[in-house]
């Protein structure tokens, strides 16, 4: 039942380091992203080079996949697009993942801390959750950079995970304590786990799904002939690229979502004695549930895409954020136990 | 106050089909969701001066499938068709 407070106070210390680490890579997120610009026409004009050395025959050898030699759809443009020689480096945007991967090692090393002091998983209430939450949406996108360069959207990353901080620090911050025993289970190291990788992933479809709007209307500004601001968008996939992108990450956040839905309900069942009992928080789930299948049924059957769809994710997205912020503060169930409100 | 005991027993012979048919549910959703569902057309015929053997492939996804024409040249592959001209007219259908 003790609570091994050193071990708090050192998890919150880790915390507060993380934070200004993470505040030093946003800047230089930042930093690489004004740069932005300027670089994509430079690069543009080495892919062309690189392209227009790749169509000669003659002895040269051909360095990339077969791939890139076929003639193809829009899509492979960008996806085969490895390092091109001769390209300025993005000095600012390699200290940013530097500092990303620091900031996440004392994020990370806070939340097994807090996890030791307390000697259960350490996701039992609303700071936890934000925080430890915040660790995966950093984790994702660091291993997504193994796979694809995005570090254009590290300030899209990094500056909501570094905002989710400072609400959990400030309005969301509880001492460490122990759980009402109805809740000591094993089910809170499965659910809670899935649904923040659920969270984490419909966050970033989110984010996705955002930046595929701003592009389309930038597109379709510039193809009636208009002006376009916001040029560090220029870097960024194209509009059908990040609505792909969208759909897939939500594709796979769903069945996740499915899941925590079911062994919520599970875990209901064995510590209430039912497995559905119209909780506000299992209600919103449902909703956000139901939203997102909209969503995919809306791709998948109607053969809805773009805008349309995008739409609905926004909505769904809202319905994720309303059941973790909205029915913890503003209603009494059963998952009121983040003592906030 | 006299010391007592509340107990409560509780009997649910039902729950083993219920996470039967949830786990069966969660499967199935998975398959419609990660499963591309695709139609694919091979169509082999002589050219006019019937010296050559044409071969025309075409492909149908059901909704959106960006490996579609991974699908095509898979397929092409097989069949062993050289120089392969490749287009596309991505649509939805």
């Amino acid at each position: 039942m003790d609570v091994n407070e050193t071990l708090a106070g050192y998890s919150n210390l880790l915390l507060y380091s993380s934070m200004a680490v993470y505040a030093g890579a946003f800047l230089s997120f930042t930093m690489d992203l004004a740069g932005g610009t300027q670089r994509m026409a430079v690069e543009r004009e080495a892919r062309r080079l690189a392209e227009v050395r790749e169509a000669v025959p003659v002895g040269a050898a051909v360095s990339g996949g077969a791939s890139s030699t076929l003639p193809d759809g829009p899509t492979e443009s960008i996806e085969a697009a490895g390092p091109i020689p001769g390209l300025p480096r993005r000095k600012a945007a390699s200290i940013a993942v530097s500092l990303t991967v620091l900031a996440l090692l004392l994020h990370l090393a806070s939340v097994v801390l807090r996890g030791i002091s307390v000697d259960r998983a350490p996701w039992g209430n609303m700071f936890e959750f934000s925080t430890a939450g915040a660790s995966v949406v950093t984790l994702v996108f660091l291993l997504s950079l193994r796979w694809r360069d995005l570090r254009y959207l590290g300030t899209f990353v990094i500056g909501p995970v570094l905002l989710t901080l400072g609400l959990a620090v400030t309005v969301l911050y509880t001492a460490a304590a122990q759980l009402a025993p109805s809740l000591k289970s094993y089910w809170l190291a499965i659910h809670v786990t899935v649904a923040f990788i659920a969270t984490a992933l419909f966050t970033l479809a989110f984010s996705a799904t955002v930046l595929y709007l701003v592009q389309d209307w930038r597109e379709r500004r510039r193809a009636e002939g208009g002006t376009v601001g916001m040029s560090f968008m220029e870097a960024l996939p194209s509009s059908r690229e990040l609505d792909q992108a969208a759909y897939r990450v939500h594709a796979l956040g769903f069945p996740l979502w499915t899941f925590t839905l079911v062994a919520g309900a599970i875990w209901a069942e064995n510590a209430w004695g039912r497995y559905w009992g119209w909780d506000p928080k299992e209600v919103w789930t449902l909703v956000a549930w139901v939203v997102y299948a909209g969503y995919l049924h809306a791709r998948a059957t109607r053969g809805w895409e773009g805008r349309k769809a995008a739409w609905i994710a926004l909505v769904g997205y809202g319905c994720v954020l309303f059941n973790f912020l909205g029915v913890n503060i503003f209603f009494v169930g059963m998952h009121s136990y983040a003592g906030v409100g | 106050v006299q010391r007592f005991a509340g107990l409560s027993i509780r009997h649910d012979p039902t729950s083993g089909w219920a996470l039967l048919g949830s786990i069966l549910a969660m499967l199935g959703l998975s398959l419609s969701l990660f499963v591309p569902r695709r139609r694919v057309f091979v169509r082999v015929v002589r050219d006019d001066e019937g010296t050559r053997t044409v071969v025309d492939v075409g492909a149908l996804a059901r909704g959106e499938d960006s490996h579609l024409d991974d699908e095509v040249r898979r397929v092409l592959d097989a069949l062993g068709v050289d120089r392969p001209e490749l287009s596309s007219d991505r649509k939805a259908v």
